[in-house]
């Protein structure tokens, strides 16, 4: 994999709108600080993601999840962190759960459109009986591949 | 999603953050909501140090940030020590990239070992790891025991 500076670093858009939120108005970033500001944060994602992952290789898991992350926060004494974070993960968890109901209403949807234009044409009926037939089973396949998305 | 407006900007690619965390060799997968966690947990981080930062820089009557109060506040700040390399590298190499993060196996190294590398160590380790950027035919053995950026 070529290596690109770039993919080390955060999009200075979002630390600059990060710093201009943090700091009053009047007080500016002089251009190095503002690029140590930017290395400053990739240095935490290195930090926290080594650490999260000494819980995640104690645990025996292969696989990174929040609660590493949480345990991480921990161990590296941002404990105030912890709440908000916890509120965020809330959101998100939320917000996938939405999206899954979302996309499987837009394929409900879909297929009652499908059914409505078959009705239409007499010779697909018996091919339309057939997908009817399908349809629980396709539902419940649907579901475990956004499971696994 | 409504209620995100004000975080719209501060929300760092949860791409780019996982690019950033797989340059960690020992990291295997993650968990999709990590990205995510972490993009939050960085925010409330940059804030956390750029008011500090901030505090320091007023009430020595500037009105520009410069590296050398990001050294003060981070050097008086147990929390941010961890930062404390990337601003010596910062400030003595005076480099643009990312080379800040050549010094990230040290954090690891740290972790493992629960000690604190000596100066000297660290002096050593710096400029090895430096040549090793510039020449990429050694860059397949030193990744053993550095992380090739």
């Amino acid at each position: 994999m070529a290596e690109r500076p770039e993919d080390l670093n955060l999009p200075n858009a979002v630390i600059t709108r990060i710093i201009k939120e943090a700091l009053p108005d009047g007080v500016n970033v002089s251009k190095e600080a503002r690029r140590a500001i930017s290395q400053a944060a990739s240095v935490f994602v290195l930090y926290a993601t080594s650490c999260a992952n000494n819980f995640a290789m104690k645990a025996k898991r292969k696989t990174l999840n929040a609660g590493d992350v949480l345990s991480a926060m921990e161990e590296m004494e941002f404990e105030r962190f912890l709440e908000p974070l916890r509120e965020a993960l809330e959101v998100y968890k939320k917000g996938q759960k939405g999206k899954k109901e979302v996309s499987e209403q837009k394929r409900k949807d879909k297929e009652k459109k499908t059914d409505s234009e078959n009705d239409k044409s007499r010779e697909e009926e018996d091919e339309e009986e057939e997908r009817m037939d399908e349809e629980p089973e396709a539902e419940n396949e649907a579901e475990e591949e956004d499971v696994e998305n | 999603m409504p209620g995100q407006k004000r975080r719209y900007n501060v929300r760092f690619p949860p791409s780019r953050i996982k690019k950033i965390m797989q340059k960690d060799a020992e990291v295997g997968r993650i968990a999709m909501a990590v990205p995510v966690i972490i993009s939050r947990a960085l925010e409330m981080f940059l804030k956390s140090l750029l008011t500090k930062i901030c505090l320091l820089t007023q009430s020595k009557n500037s009105g520009v940030v410069s590296v050398a109060h990001m050294k003060q506040c981070i050097e008086s700040e147990k929390l941010f020590h961890f930062l404390r390399d990337l601003v010596e590298q910062s400030l003595s190499a005076g480099q643009k990239d990312a080379r800040g993060l050549s010094l990230w196996p040290l954090y690891r190294t740290k972790m493992h070992e629960m000690q604190v590398q000596k100066p000297s160590e660290v002096v050593e380790k710096a400029p090895r790891r430096n040549l090793c950027s510039l020449d990429n035919d050694s860059s397949s053995s030193e990744s053993e025991l550095y992380i090739c950026l």
